[in-house]
Order: structure tokens, then C-alpha cells, then sequence
């Protein structure tokens, strides 16, 4: 075996699709329900040939959708060896739910959801999921409910003195420093594009949980970006 | 909504634009007289925005799938999946419909 990876069986991967709520764990079957309304009727041949079993279709599958998968992957879990193990754990569900694949939502869209969800099992089997306090980094108040000190400022729009590769050095390294459950929700949120409900569905919690975390989480990154934004420090 | 405090708690929602009709106006009339919240909000929104921005740029650098990883995920299919009908199999008329 090349590198020693680990082959995974198909049998397998049953095991590895469950819904990640702690309280409510369920069988998760990837559907082809649209996550937006996408259908890309060029995607059709590749469908069918998927369906059929041709081993060219299934290469092309990794090979097209397998980089953007792995990109996903890591801004879920943290080491690359387990973000490859969720794109190879993600495109086994994908298989084994091809023939069910009612091209409702582009495949594209639909293997996103899959790898989101095969990179949070990752997550979860390793325990790190947790809440952790982001306190330290949220606004403070005085009893009077009035912010305690004034923001500065940022400077430019949208980071204009930054490159892009610039300021997403700055925000991965600041999402980074998020605990867990803050960094995952944002990730799925505001880098990933995600709605709310399909978070929440991925992540087994409500919405209003989703949208506590969320707002919580930026702005605990708000302030982690903010020495960095703002006007005359840099 | 007469404090920075409730302010805050609101901002997610108001930039969502799904804050009722109600609580908008007091948002907005706290807006109104305090510099502190417009600045944070303005702030708030461009961490939004500046993390949306993450993904178009990532999409420049997608990794590479190492080789030997698309070798294993193929072969977990090839070892356990049964092709159905007969275009299956490399060269087989579905596959060369795909160019």
C-alpha cells in the first residue's frame, strides 16, 4: 500500500456517517437534497457514468472535487493526516450513496456537506469538540451596560492595505486561536458559506445555538483581529 | 435597547436583517447616539466580511490530493463495490462519454 495509508473498506463507512450531536446521534444517510438550489446539467454524464460503476468516473470524481474536499476538510480538523482521512472517509459515503444522488443539488455542493461531516467525526472522535470560555475575548461591560472602553477604528475597507493572501493569513491565524466549538461554527459559517440550518444540522444543535456561537465567535475574532486593524497601530 | 450591552447582543441579527421591526428602530436610535457601537459594528462587519473573503482566496490554492491517497480511495472502491451494468470498467462507454 503506497505510503502505508490505510485502505478503508466500503463496509466501513456506515460506521462512519452519524449526525454529530452528543445527545442525539443518528445514522446520517449523505441526501442529495440541495443544500441551495444548484443543478448543473454538465455534471449529468459524470453522474451516470458514477451510477453505472465506470472506474474512470470514480477517478475523475476524486480527482475534480478531491483538492477542493481536502481544502474543506482542513479548516475543519487541524492535522493534514486527518484531513486526509476525511476526504477519503467523505468520498466512501459518497460511493455508497451515489445510486441515490437525485442531482437536486450539484455534486459539488453535496460532496461539501459530506466532507463537513466526515472531518467533524474526525473531530469528535478525538474529543475536542468542547465549549471552552472565549470570555477573555468578548467586549466588557460596566454595570451600567456602556462599553467599558472605545474601539478604534480599522483602518482601510475590508483590509484595503492588505493583500488577500495577507489578510487571510491574518484571520486563519486568529480563527486558530478560537476554541473548538467556536472555530468549527465559524468555519462552517462565514468561511464555508454554510446557512445556519445546514450548520445546525451538521452539527446536531439548534439554530439559536448555532447563531449564539457564531456571534460569540466573531466577535471573540473580532477583538484577535483588532491590533492588527486598527487605525495607527501598524 | 439602551445600552451597548443589548446593543451588541443584537448586532448578529441586525446585520441579518431578521432584528423585528421593533427592536430595529431601538437599535438604530442607539446607533444614533453612540459612536462607540457604530465604530464596533463597523469593526464587527469587516471581521464578517474579511473572513467571507477566505474562501475566494483559498479557491486560488486548493491542495493537491496526494497520489497515493486517490490510490486508496480507489481502492476501497474497487475492493468492496460491485459495478452495476455494462459500461462499468475502465474504457467502458460511460467512461468515455465523461471527456
Amino acid at each position: 500500500m503506497p505510503g502505508g495509508r490505510v485502505v478503508k473498506g466500503l463496509c466501513a463507512a456506515s460506521a462512519i456517517l452519524f449526525v454529530m450531536g452528543d445527545a442525539a446521534k443518528a445514522e446520517f444517510v449523505p441526501s442529495s437534497k440541495p443544500l441551495s438550489v444548484e443543478v448543473d446539467a454538465s455534471e449529468q454524464p459524470l453522474i451516470e457514468a458514477l451510477r453505472l460503476g465506470d472506474n474512470r468516473a470514480y477517478e475523475k470524481l476524486i480527482r475534480d472535487f478531491g483538492p477542493r474536499m481536502l481544502a474543506v476538510a482542513r479548516r475543519v480538523v487541524r492535522s493534514e493526516t486527518e484531513a486526509e482521512e476525511a476526504v477519503q472517509d467523505a468520498f466512501i459515503s459518497a460511493f455508497r450513496a451515489i445510486g441515490t444522488f437525485e442531482g437536486g443539488a450539484k455534486l459539488s455542493t453535496w460532496l461539501h456537506r459530506i466532507t463537513v461531516n466526515a472531518a467533524l467525526m474526525r473531530l469528535r472522535k478525538s474529543g475536542r469538540i468542547r465549549e471552552a470560555s472565549i470570555e477573555s475575548l468578548l467586549p466588557s461591560f460596566g454595570e451600567d451596560g456602556h462599553a467599558k472602553r472605545s474601539p478604534s477604528p480599522w483602518r482601510g475597507g475590508n483590509g484595503a492595505e492588505l493583500s488577500a493572501e495577507e489578510t487571510r493569513s491574518l484571520v486563519m491565524e486568529g480563527i486558530d486561536k478560537l476554541p473548538e466549538a467556536y472555530r468549527v461554527v465559524i468555519m462552517m459559517r462565514d468561511v464555508d458559506g454554510l446557512s445556519t440550518l445546514q450548520a445546525a444540522q451538521l452539527l446536531g444543535d439548534t439554530e439559536t445555538a448555532v447563531k449564539v456561537r457564531l456571534h460569540r465567535a466573531r466577535l471573540a475574532l473580532r477583538e484577535l483581529l483588532d491590533p492588527h486593524m486598527a487605525e495607527g497601530r501598524l | 435597547m439602551s445600552t451597548c450591552r443589548d446593543c451588541i447582543d443584537f448586532l448578529c441579527d441586525y446585520l441579518d436583517n431578521s432584528l423585528p421591526e421593533s427592536q430595529r428602530v431601538e437599535f438604530e436610535s442607539h446607533l444614533a447616539v453612540c459612536p462607540c457601537c457604530r465604530t464596533f459594528m463597523e469593526t464587527y462587519r469587516k471581521t464578517v466580511e474579511m473572513t467571507g473573503g477566505c474562501q475566494e482566496c483559498d479557491k486560488k490554492t486548493y491542495p493537491k490530493l496526494p497520489e497515493d491517497l486517490i490510490r486508496a480511495i480507489l481502492s476501497a472502491r474497487n475492493g468492496a463495490a460491485k459495478p452495476v451494468g455494462d459500461a462499468a470498467g475502465p474504457g467502458g462507454a460511460a467512461g468515455q462519454a465523461l471527456e
